[in-house]
């Protein structure tokens, strides 16, 4: 019979833990592959829009929750944020704002963006499953 | 006013009317998915 491979909800929301301890923003990016901040919001991929909202302790900002046994956490939408440069809006990236480090990255139906207009983020889940 | 400053100050009216848009973006969600090998190799 095999074994079965679990772990804690724990050690799950450890990871999550990391995430709460930082203080983020989300970043809409023309960068299809954002590995350093200085990258996402350089001239050639310029940075659309910087959502003003903080991460921990705005703890409403990060929800946790269960799926079976496997946890995420939900990112809140931020609202109406201004496009700051034009651009084909690629990833966006949750990052942090102390020490620059790109958290998360995740891609996004592309669009066509232009400055001094108004962007909303909507939500979006983190998920961390079971081992496997 | 001379016509310069009044093409200036029409081009200026035609900013300021300009209808601000609302994007809606939409991030992906993202799933980690963790591998364990369990005993010794």
């Amino acid at each position: 019979m095999a074994g079965v491979k679990e772990c804690s909800t724990g050690v799950l929301d450890s990871i999550f833990g990391y995430l709460f301890a930082s203080t983020c923003r989300i970043m809409v990016t023309t960068s299809s592959s954002p590995t350093l901040l200085a990258g996402a919001s350089s001239d050639q991929t310029p940075c659309i829009v910087q959502s003003t909202v903080g991460g921990y302790p705005t703890t409403d900002y990060f929800t946790l929750g269960s799926s079976g046994n496997n946890r995420y956490c939900t990112i809140s939408a931020c609202s109406c944020d201004t496009v700051l440069h034009s651009g084909m809006a690629a990833c966006v990236i949750l990052f942090n704002v102390t020490c620059s480090e790109v958290m998360y990255v995740t891609t996004c139906t592309t669009q066509d963006l232009v400055a001094a207009n108004k962007c909303n983020v909507g939500t979006w889940t983190i998920t961390v499953n079971q081992p496997t | 006013m001379n016509m310069d400053e009044k093409e200036k100050a029409e081009e200026e009216t035609k900013e300021s009317e300009k209808e601000i848009i609302t994007y809606n973006i939409k991030p992906d969600d993202i799933t980690i998915t963790v591998k364990w090998e369990f005993g010794n190799k």
